[in-house]
């Protein structure tokens, strides 16, 4: 029920990935003249600090409209009957699904990575050598595959306008939110305990789909001299939630799609 | 050997039925009419036999298995979908390349097929910059890919004009005798198969009117019949058969062939008659001769 041919998922995800050559290009050019712009301003050989990160949260955003985009035209393509097309020539429907995840989701990690790479490698090449890159590679990987993950769900669901739109705005407005959150946490949140928690674990739902955004604020604010009088929660298990809920996540869509009327 | 089984399938969709218990099957090496007009239930029975859908109740087997269980049985079958849902951007080459691949076909059949299809000149083209015929070809060289042993063609003549669709039908016929392949098409345009099937399943509104070889169906619904003879004088033939009241019309074919057309209740005694003339009468077969009649006559029936 579950035999994956590696063949024709590399087959299909290569055609996939062709087909859109130009989103990926487009996206790729962008964000890398951001962080160029970045770099040239910053020059080389800095020591490592957090907000070296930064421009990563740009480049982030970049990725997540690109993978929204892609989740979309996958949603276009089942909507429309061209799926059936490709399963009709032996593809199964898991072959299918891996293929459009190694597409929307695994292809812009992997760019990202290597660009996030890049940017340790030219600002401080001595990190590498420590786990901290390596640490950031994993928030990075979880929160632009969660994103992927939201969207794809809804493009496989039918909902493909809803998958570009909704990936859209979070990803321009997430770090946003979080601010919000984040900053509502630790400056006021001991005014109205009620209202606290209220925020507490809506800054738990928004941090497990963007915990390298959320790690990234929750370093920010514990390196200021004037911290708040509450607390935030921890980027660690933040983390290990996001996975937790992306393997829940993924176990979903796969059966689902497999009970799909085509 | 049954080829498609359907045992009192329903199948509902959220504001509709489909399917309301269907039963039908129909034989391997058989070529299939499913005739029914627009709604009837064709395109659900299509995707049904290709396990796309799942049926609400009852059960479909293909082979006799369960397609919507294994989805080794689609890799005999063709498919080739109602609409043009193919990724107009690309080149035809491009597109049946990567389908190929996915079935392990190699560039040697590749060819073979393209060219069998009459899409050759068209390998570079984007499929959005070809006319709707051509279109249609690249649908049915898709289906084709991999040797299929039943190919599944949803209404492959839909929106085409005339011409094109004559062409379409004679293509079908030209791939069914040369490769052989049992076929499943359907059509809303009720006569248009009748050259190429020769078994047919009626549909309307979800339900199955009738099924069966043509030649059964014919005799049982007594439509109008047309006998091809083959003729060693074929004036003097027709001088004798068209004298006989029963024989509605004589039409001239070529030096050799005649046409006959005969009322349906007496087709035995044009049998037998025919039977009796060895000295003028080669050969003869029967031929149907409208896929309309027999329609309107089992529509008629079931009112």
């Amino acid at each position: 029920m579950l035999a994956v041919d590696p063949r024709r998922v590399y087959e299909h995800a290569a055609f996939i990935a062709n087909r859109h050559f130009s989103s990926y290009t487009v996206a790729i050019v962008i964000a890398n003249a951001v962080l160029a712009v970045f770099l040239l301003v910053l020059g080389a050989g800095q020591i490592l600090t957090t907000w070296l990160f930064a421009p990563l949260l740009l480049a982030l955003v970049i990725y997540k409209i690109l993978s929204s985009i892609q989740a979309s035209r996958i949603g276009r393509e089942v909507n429309s009957g061209e799926a059936e097309l490709y399963l009709a020539h032996t593809l199964t429907r898991t072959e299918y699904v891996i293929s459009v995840f190694l597409v929307v989701g695994v292809l812009p990690i992997l760019v990202l990575l290597a660009t996030f790479l890049m940017v340790t490698a030219i600002i401080a090449p001595s990190v590498l050598a420590s786990l901290i890159p390596y640490l950031q590679a994993l928030y990075l990987s979880a929160e632009l595959l969660a994103h992927a993950t939201l969207a794809l769900f809804l493009a496989l669901s039918g909902r493909e306008g809803l998958a570009s739109s909704l990936g859209t705005l979070l990803a321009l407005f997430n770090p946003l939110l979080m601010a919000m959150f984040t900053t509502y946490l630790l400056y006021a949140g001991n005014q109205n305990p009620s209202f606290y928690l209220f925020m507490y674990a809506a800054t738990w739902m928004i941090a497990t789909l963007s915990p390298y955004t959320y790690q990234y604020y929750h370093s920010t604010y514990m390196g200021m001299p004037f911290t708040g009088q509450s607390s935030l929660p921890d980027p660690g298990k933040v983390l290990a939630a996001s996975i937790a809920s992306l393997a829940l996540c993924w176990g979903i869509i796969f059966l689902r799609f497999k009970r799909k009327d085509l | 050997m049954t080829l498609v089984e359907f045992r009192d399938v329903t199948k509902r969709f959220k504001n509709a039925e489909a399917l309301r218990g269907v039963s039908f099957s129909i034989p391997d090496k058989s070529v299939t009419a499913f005739l029914g007009p627009n709604g009837a239930g064709k395109t659900t029975s299509m995707k049904l036999i290709m396990g796309f859908l799942k049926p609400s109740r009852g059960t479909i087997r293909v082979w006799g298995e369960d397609p919507w269980r294994s989805e080794e049985v689609r890799k005999r079958v063709g498919f080739m979908p109602e609409k043009p849902v193919y990724p107009m951007e690309l080149a035809v080459e491009d597109f049946l390349g990567h389908l190929a691949r996915l079935r392990k076909v190699g560039k040697t059949e590749l060819d073979r097929l393209v060219k069998l299809v009459g899409l050759e000149k068209m390998l570079d083209t984007k499929i959005g910059a070809l006319s709707r015929g051509y279109v249609q070809r690249v649908g049915i060289a898709q289906s084709l890919l991999g040797d299929p042993e039943l190919l599944v063609l949803d209404e492959p003549t839909a929106n085409l004009d005339p011409s094109t669709r004559r062409e379409i039908i004679e293509l079908l016929r030209v791939l069914h005798r040369e490769l052989g392949v049992s076929m499943i098409i359907s059509s809303h345009i009720i006569p248009e198969l009748q050259e190429v099937s020769n078994f047919s399943v009626f549909i309307d509104r979800g339900v199955v009117l009738e099924y069966g070889f043509l030649g059964d169906l014919w005799k049982k619904y007594m439509a109008e019949a047309v006998f091809t003879i083959e003729a060693r004088d074929i004036n003097s033939l027709g001088k004798l058969l068209i004298e006989k009241p029963y024989i509605r019309s004589v039409k001239k074919v070529d030096k050799r062939f005649l046409e006959v057309a005969v009322e349906p209740e007496y087709y035995r005694s044009l049998e037998s008659l025919l039977a009796e003339m060895g000295e003028l009468v080669i050969s003869f077969s029967f031929k149907t001769a409208s896929l309309g009649d027999l329609y309107e006559k089992i529509v008629s029936s079931r009112s």
